[in-house]
């Protein structure tokens, strides 16, 4: 057994994952997994159903130190850390990327068209990279808006859904006039 | 561009007429499985596709199978069918921004979709759905998905924000307006008569000018024909100075009765939101920080009262426009409408004015903020800064942020100076108009010299008021804001007490937990299936690893929260027909962290009993082991303590609490890890304190260290929200269950004899 303490690694070419629907399926290669691991597994293969994953940096840097769990299990417990899931295969790639697509639903602003202010609430419209999308966040930019890195802008809106604007300066003029009327930059 | 102001809303459909609002290449897709669309019981439309983008995607049953559909471009496409008798399972659960539903089918789990946060709400009601299905059979309802999700109760679109029962858009400015009048009722006269002073001021203000023309055309007769009547200068002067006395004593009492009538109507809602405050139950205080509601009570009332006296004002600039127009007007027709020419400028350079200013400050203030939350972080942080060696960089970081707070700062300025002289130009460029016209005129003889001094006079008075009347709007939308706020937090429904709430004489103290399921979150249980009896007078242990749930069973029989299924009764009574007074009388918690109010040590400890003797005080004190240490204080039963008094042990401050407890003498007594966060030996001597405590009363207790639990009489032992175990120790450590694991964990750990004795 593991200790509770020991980080294990999953190397990204002894694992595979697949996605059926939204459910995402690994199968790990028993080299890759921890030295102490059980001989009884004959063909040294374990197939977990369904995993789950947790970014360890999911806002500074979201390919590297990706936590892979075991969600058919209730305390859904880290199977283990793959560094850098670029280097997985490219099929495990894509549905890793689609899975983290959705599991961190974080639309990214690309432009602003309307920002209104009413009654302590500030309504957004914007068009996101994930599509078109009016929110409602309240008007208190010490709580709901976060600089996560200058210029790099986290918006939490009413239902707690999270909303990115990368990068200040790239938008465009209206949407920079607007964003820096409201968040007070 | 309409669509785009107001957040779309997602149809859920469960109405008989749902077929005819399903989009048609969903219907189509149904029909081409062989299905009737008017057989579906229920169909439920989320916001997100399989893509990670915002999507559509339907969610549809009849009584026999599950479907999800996604639709895009108008075709549709089945993802996922799935018999309803072959799911075993179904739950939600959290993601980032969103959420997911997981059915299991054949031991396979299986994620049928996403959905963004907004519809956690209906996607829980169906999963909840699904598994009483799985569990109970089909004879389960099929939910309404929608039913009360957070709507506006006058709209009835969902609401953005699901602490307030109103959405914006429905507020009705006029309604709340109507509410704060109605709650300024006590005040009505005094304001009465604050309006009654005002126009009294406006008039007395009106009159000097006037005086000055007299003055002028008939006393001096300045260029024009023979001598004036000099008798009359010193009653215009005269005059004048009566004027000028009844116009400061009347500023001044006007002044003191806005204060006044603000001051107390805001201290009046002060204490309506404290009464309000105290009915809510603990639920809602865990929904909203405390900083939020201190702010709610503190800065919203205080700003109230700013804003109040700034309605005066308000008030007072809207008479003085309209009478001096009028008089303009009267006066000179011909020079009134030069008084309109610059006018448009003053009111757009206003406006601007405060459109261009208010961003700069709020910048400057939220810079200001920062600046001093970093220095916060700093001054408390200190010890942590210098033994990590850390103090350049945090010089740099406060540098930076002063640096922000410095350029807002400028910018604040720098827009100030622009935009003063530019409206005092506006302002003065009026004058010069009508110096030039008004001058013309007097030339000509169609006015009088004193005329057109009285026209300058009034027009000095007539653009300061116009100018501050432009962001009245403003004011007035901030000042609804602060009052909606106010409203929304009185209109937030107190903890629910029974109709006719069962009456007991004395409670004997025998407790049952019937199948009792809960979630602080409904769709996240944290307590499943619970049931266990306590007898009168018996102790009962409750043990498990942290976050099992232990204290959340507490907090149950509390009634902080509701159970969401089962029940739970003392002496046969369910809780919820008990009420809510009775229960806290009859219930006395000890609890890991105790809580000191401001105060005397011996007020602390008749907290829950105030008209107790000081015999009584110090008995309790005894009991509880702390009236040795009490009576070495300098001040004794006298020392204050509580924020800003004086410092006490943990151990100590343990023991008042259960002196408190003691003096209370509930029938039941709760003692949530009371003993964990104190060393062994003060350990020893609370458990002295306990074992007097515990004589003739039924306890619960809940403990980490399981030596404390030696002489329970039963030990349960919860494991993530289920009831793994429950007998007499000696008899679960002879089962070899899980109370024995962790037994053997802690001997492992720490070797304590209190354990091996069991």
């Amino acid at each position: 057994m593991t200790k509770a303490f020991e980080v294990v690694y999953l190397h990204p070419e002894r694992v595979t994952f697949e996605r059926k629907g939204d459910t995402l399926s690994m199968t790990l290669h028993s080299d890759a997994s921890p030295e102490d691991a059980p001989e009884e597994t004959s063909a040294n293969i374990i197939h977990y159903p369904r995993v789950a994953l947790r970014a360890c940096f999911p806002v500074s840097d979201s390919t590297e130190f990706l936590s892979v769990r075991d969600a058919t299990e209730e305390t859904i417990p880290e199977l283990g850390i793959i560094e850098d899931w670029s280097q997985l295969q490219p099929g495990s790639r894509d549905a890793v990327a689609a899975e983290l697509g959705l599991h961190y639903f974080v639309p990214e602003i690309v432009q602003v068209f309307t920002i209104k202010e009413e009654l302590g609430f500030l309504y957004w419209t914007v068009e996101t990279d994930k599509g078109h999308k009016a929110f409602v966040m309240r008007n208190s930019v010490i709580h709901y808006a976060r600089e996560v890195a200058p210029g790099h802008w986290l918006l939490i809106d009413v239902n707690e859904a999270r909303y990115e604007i990368p990068d200040v300066a790239a938008l465009d003029a209206h949407s920079q006039k607007l964003v820096q009327q409201f968040l007070y930059l | 561009m309409d669509d785009l102001d107001e957040p779309a809303t997602i149809p859920v459909i469960v109405k008989p007429d749902f077929v005819a609002q399903l989009p048609p290449a969903v219907k189509t897709t149904l029909q081409a499985e062989g299905v009737r669309p008017d057989a579906v019981t229920l169909a439920v439309q989320s916001d997100l596709g399989p893509d990670g983008r915002f999507g559509e995607q339907w969610l549809l049953m009849d009584s026999h199978d599950l479907w999800v559909i996604e639709r895009h471009n108008g075709t549709a496409n089945l993802r996922h069918k799935f018999p309803l008798d072959k799911i075993e399972d179904a739950k939600v659960e959290r993601c980032v921004g969103n959420g997911l539903m997981q059915v299991t089918v054949d031991r396979q789990p299986h994620v049928l979709l996403h959905y963004s946060n907004e519809l956690t709400d209906r996607f829980g009601r169906v999963a909840h759905y699904l598994h009483a299905r799985a569990e109970y059979g089909d004879d389960v309802p099929v939910p309404d998905p929608a039913a009360d999700s957070h709507t506006c109760l006058m709209c009835g679109r969902s609401l953005v924000d699901t602490s307030s029962k109103v959405c914006p858009n429905c507020i009705q400015r006029g309604k709340l307006f109507r509410r704060l009048i109605d709650l300024a009722r006590p005040y009505w006269g005094k304001m009465g008569l604050i309006v009654i002073m005002l126009v009294a001021g406006v008039l007395v203000d009106l009159l000097p000018p006037y005086l000055t023309r007299i003055l002028i055309d008939d006393v001096l007769r300045v260029g024009g024909g023979a001598g004036g009547d000099p008798t009359l200068l010193p009653w215009l002067v005269g005059g004048l100075l009566g004027i000028q006395v009844v116009r400061v004593l009347l500023t001044i009492v006007t002044n003191w009765m806005t204060i006044n009538v603000s001051t107390r109507f805001t201290s009046h809602i002060r204490d309506q939101l404290f009464a309000h405050l105290k009915k809510l139950s603990v639920d809602y205080f865990d929904k909203n920080q405390v900083g939020r509601l201190m702010t709610r009570i503190n800065q919203d009332t205080e700003e109230l009262q700013g804003l109040v006296s700034q309605m005066t004002t308000f008030t007072l600039n809207i008479l003085l426009v309209v009478g001096i127009g009028v008089v303009l007007f009267s006066m000179a027709p011909s020079l009134g409408l030069y008084v309109l020419i610059p006018t448009p400028f003053v009111v757009a350079a206003a406006y601007f004015y405060y459109r261009y200013m208010q961003p700069h400050f709020r910048r400057f203030w939220v810079a200001r903020w920062r600046l001093n939350a970093m220095l916060n972080t700093f001054l408390s942080g200190v010890r942590v800064v210098k033994a990590f060696a850390q103090e350049d960089e945090e010089e740099r970081r406060y540098h930076n942020r002063n640096m922000t707070l410095l350029n807002s700062r400028l910018q604040v300025d720098l827009a100030w100076s622009k935009f003063f002289p530019l409206i005092s130009f506006a302002f003065g460029a009026g004058g010069l108009i009508i110096w030039y016209a008004g001058g013309r005129a007097v030339l000509a003889d169609t006015i009088t010299l004193g005329t057109l001094m009285a026209f300058l006079s009034y027009l000095g008075m007539f653009y300061g008021p116009l100018s501050n009347l432009t962001h009245i709007s403003q004011a007035l939308n901030r000042f609804l804001t602060i009052s909606q706020r106010t409203f929304e937090l009185l209109d937030e429904a107190p903890e629910k007490q029974p109709a006719q709430p069962v009456r007991t004489a004395r409670l004997g103290g025998k407790i049952e937990f019937d199948k009792v399921t809960f979630g602080y979150d409904p769709y996240y249980p944290v307590i499943r299936d619970v049931s266990f009896t306590v007898e009168p007078g018996e102790m009962i242990g409750i043990v498990g690893h942290s976050g099992a749930g232990k204290t959340t069973l507490v907090n149950l029989l509390c009634r902080f929260y509701e159970v969401t299924r089962g029940a739970i009764r003392i002496d046969g009574v369910d809780i919820r027909d008990l009420s809510m007074e009775e229960i806290r009388q009859q219930i006395g918690i000890v609890l890991q962290t105790p809580f000191l109010f401001h105060g005397t040590l011996a007020e602390n400890i008749a907290y829950g009993r105030p008209a107790a003797t000081r015999r009584d005080i110090i008995q309790a004190a005894k009991a509880a082991n702390a009236h040795g240490f009490i009576t070495q204080l300098p001040e004794g039963y006298d020392t204050i303590v509580g924020e800003g008094g004086a410092g006490l042990s943990g151990g100590e401050r343990q023991r008042i609490s259960i002196a408190r407890a003691i003096l209370h003498n509930p029938r039941i007594l709760i003692l949530d890890e009371a003993t964990s966060s104190v060393d062994t030996d003060t350990e020893r001597q609370i458990q002295e304190a306990l074992n007097e405590l515990v004589k003739g009363r039924t306890t619960i207790a809940i403990a980490h260290r399981l030596s404390t639990l030696y002489n329970a009489n039963r030990i349960i032992v919860i494991n993530r929200g289920k009831l793994e175990e429950q007998g007499p120790p000696k008899q679960l450590m002879d089962n070899k269950g899980s109370f024995y694991h962790l037994v053997q964990m802690q001997t492992q750990l720490a070797s304590l004899d209190g354990v091996a004795a069991v």
